[in-house]
């Protein structure tokens, strides 16, 4: 045998056992490849499971919630009315009937335990409590764990996709070691390193993927997030940021707690530490639309505008239907000084509200109810906005602090007066005619004055007794006012809201039957029945005709002595 | 071309269309593990779709129920009006009286409690049609109930693994076509290496055009 010869024969060897040694790491591989493959399947099997058992939990919880509230609790409520309507008349042995038998329907719900309703208190059940203890707190978990087991799945998966690179890398290897079996020369050796070189990295690279522990499910973080969930649900929000603590220490990249506490702060009114929350989760991977759109409005309230409207227009990209931080944008460029681009961005949602409602009608569909709640929470922050600057800020308004404003005060009022008009008009026009304002000239109305009227013995009118303030047990009350410009037959709409929020039995909808000018009394009457009267509060009643504002007016009642 | 050179160009040709080859089956692995991905959160999202209706369902069912126990005390109290208006004035009908503020007082506490009063039409019907329409539009802003989507993108990224699969098995017949160029020695072997050449090109063009269009 000639030197070359046991070269050759050397090397064939040498190759043999590279193929052989490549084969077997392929084995190797594909069995993990298939065990990775195998436990995603797994875990994509418990994450649909946990799916369906949320859904379970939510759909049977709300039925039983449902039920109890509308059963039981309207059951009770009907008999407390009737035993109140007994007392009333005078009938002591009727109502103390009416009350037994309420009674008795109290002791057979839950709902109506003392653990959620106490009825010498005068409010109704803690409906969103009974909510929390019933369902929510086990949805949340099981959603949760739907997400983990997702998670993990993933994780799986994305190994199992990285081993069949492996798998690749290596038939690569296998077919230069053959082909170098067919050349001579320099290639041959470069084909042989060349299939070494992969055949190690892909060792190096199966070793790393492997030893990489996959993601675990934080059992403990998501206990104390679902609890946290459930108590901020019935308004305990200093308590949900104890338990939201607990999963972040648990579990300190918790996206979803994170926004939750900061939710949980922001419900507290510390917006400071819901922004630093906010903020982080959005780090942590809450990127949706809510995360964001929380994040913009609390910048706003912070006075930190050019932040707020970098982040409405962040959200605005993802999803440009929504309505609310559209209007949010508008707000935070009209607080920034940047009146002409803050008018555009208004007239934007205005054209985008009247195009949904169209769209929707055109499809036999209707807008989201939500629509309607940020077409008046729109004009709301307005008005928050100009109470904040008036120095009369309202319990319930939220607005940034005067010395953040960035615009001139003077611009910024007229601005603001415009476009409050626009927004109001804009509703009503929507909800009551599905279409835009129509052009025609808005009326005029004195501002409103509000009495009661006064009877002489006979029950003959005497006059009307006008206050701001009216003693609790009020139940009618009368808007006064002048007016001009008012087309007969036009569609009148009455509109009444207590601290800040329509109470839509209030409403009142018809024609206008006076004529175009003159004094008119409308009245807001509970007096139909002798069982309510107003209830007490900051009420502002809203005048609309053909869908224009023509006045508006605020009166109080106040709390029983 | 001499013998030495050309079969060392067929050695590199074959080493090229089995890293292409290798390239094609991993594309077609990742799109295939996605579009499983994708009908996996199509399914999630039509789990959340029919949980939304159910609990719409739920909600506007139970509204209308308190509405119909409105109507019922508001007719009442729209009779004892009627009949108030008959009788006039007088003792006779106080008692009238105070059935009626009753009845409208207890209708008046359901409406302001166990419904809501926006779906309230003015001939006195209740339009649960619309809630219910609004509920599902508002689902839909907040959560995924969109499954449609979810397969719409499964079935886009399963013909997209198809597609590259077919695109393999023409890396074959080249692989094929050039082992013939490399071991016959006539010079049929150039019309090989020219049909495997070709078929090396389309097929890393059909490659490269599934992976921009799909």
């Amino acid at each position: 045998m000639s030197e070359s010869q046991a070269s050759e024969e050397r090397l064939e060897k040498l190759v043999a056992f590279l193929i052989a040694s490549v084969a077997v790491l392929a084995a190797v591989i594909t069995f993990l490849q298939t065990y990775s493959s195998g436990k995603g399947d797994e875990a994509d099997r418990t994450s649909t499971q946990f799916v369906i058992q949320a859904m379970q939990a939510r759909t049977g919880g709300e039925t039983r919630v449902s039920h109890e509230w509308q059963g039981a609790y309207q059951t009770w409520y009907e008999l407390d009315l009737q035993a109140l309507a007994a007392d009333l008349a005078g009938d002591k042995a009727a109502a103390d009937r009416y009350r037994l038998v309420r009674d008795r329907i109290a002791g057979l719900s839950p709902i109506l335990s003392p653990q959620y309703f106490d009825p010498a208190s005068g409010r109704t059940p803690d409906y969103s409590g009974y909510q929390a203890d019933t369902y929510i707190v086990e949805s949340t978990r099981l959603t949760e764990k739907y997400a983990a087991y997702n998670k993990i799945g993933d994780a799986w998966d994305d190994r199992s996709k990285v081993l069949i690179v492996h798998l690749m890398l290596l038939a690569v290897s296998l077919s230069l070691f053959g082909l170098s079996t067919t050349i001579k020369g320099f290639m041959r050796g470069a084909f042989i390193a060349l299939g070494s070189l992969i055949s190690l990295v892909v060792l190096a690279w199966a070793f790393i993927v492997m030893i990489r522990p996959p993601p675990q499910v934080p059992e403990a973080a998501i206990e104390a997030y679902s609890q946290g969930v459930g108590l901020a649900w019935h308004g305990d929000h200093a308590a949900a940021v104890e338990q939201f603590n607990t999963a972040l220490a648990a579990e300190p990249g918790y996206a979803n707690a994170l926004y939750e506490r900061g939710n949980a702060y922001y419900g507290i009114g510390d917006y400071p530490a819901a922004l630093a929350d906010y903020e982080a989760a959005v780090r942590a991977g809450r990127e949706d639309t809510n995360a964001g759109w929380n994040l913009g409005w609390t910048y706003y309230l912070l006075g930190r505008f050019d932040d707020a409207i970098r982040v409405d227009r962040a959200v605005l990209e993802q999803d440009s239907s929504l309505i609310g931080v559209q209007f949010n944008l508008a707000l935070a460029l009209m607080v920034n000084g940047q009146l002409d681009e803050a008018e555009a961005e208004y007239r934007q949602g205005v054209d985008q509200a009247v195009g949904e409602m169209n769209s929707a009608r055109l499809t036999g569909a209707q807008p989201p109810s939500s629509f309607w709640d940020y077409m008046d929470a729109s004009a709301a922050d307005i008005d928050n906005l100009i109470n904040e600057m008036d120095g009369t800020p309202k319990p319930w308004g939220q607005a940034p602090a005067p010395t953040a404003l960035r615009a001139d005060q003077v611009q910024l009022r007229a601005l603001a007066d415009k476009i409050f008009y626009l927004l109001k008009d804009t509703t009503v026009a929507l909800e009551f005619t599905g279409q835009a304002p129509p052009q025609t000239a808005r009326g005029t109305a004195t501002a409103f004055e509000f009495g009661t009227e006064e009877l002489d013995d006979q029950g003959n009118f005497v006059q009307y007794n006008t206050a701001r303030s009216f003693a609790f047990g009020l139940n009618e009350i009368q808007v006064l006012f002048d007016y001009s410009g008012l087309t007969k037959g036009a569609l009148e709409v009455w509109k009444v809201y207590r601290d800040g929020f329509e109470d839509p039995t209030l409403r009142v909808t018809g024609n206008w039957k006076l004529e175009e000018s003159g004094s008119a009394a409308k009245p807001i009457s509970y007096a139909y029945s002798s069982l309510f009267v107003f209830t007490p509060g900051e009420y502002t009643v809203e005048f609309y005709l053909d869908s224009h504002l023509i006045g508006r007016g605020t009166f109080t009642v106040e709390e029983p002595k | 071309m001499k013998t030495e050179n050309f079969k060392t160009f067929t050695a590199i040709m074959i080493a090229l269309v089995t890293i292409a080859s290798a390239l094609v089956a991993w594309r077609a692995a990742v799109a295939s593990g996605e579009a499983s991905q994708a009908d996996f959160s199509g399914l999630a999202a039509a789990i959340n779709a029919e949980e939304e209706q159910v609990l719409n369902e739920i909600a506007v069912t139970e509204h209308y129920q308190a509405f119909l126990i409105y109507t019922r005390y508001n007719e009442l109290g729209n009779k004892l009006q009627e009949a108030i208006d008959a009788a006039g004035s007088g003792e006779a009908v106080d008692p009238l009286q105070r059935l009626k503020s009753d009845s409208w007082g207890i209708a008046y506490g359901l409406q302001s409690v166990f419904f809501p009063s926006r779906y309230l039409r003015p001939d006195g019907s209740y339009d649960s049609q619309r809630e219910m329409q609004e509920k599902i539009a508002d689902s839909e802003r907040k959560r995924d109930v969109k499954p449609e989507l979810h397969f719409t993108r499964a079935d886009r990224l399963r013909l997209k693994a198809n597609l590259l699969v077919v695109t393999l098995v023409f890396l074959g017949v080249s692989l094929w076509l050039f082992t013939c160029a490399q071991i016959i020695q006539r010079g049929i072997k150039y019309g090989f290496a020219l049909g495997g050449m070709f078929l090396l090109l389309a097929s890393v063009l059909a490659m490269s055009l599934i992976e921009i269009f799909l």
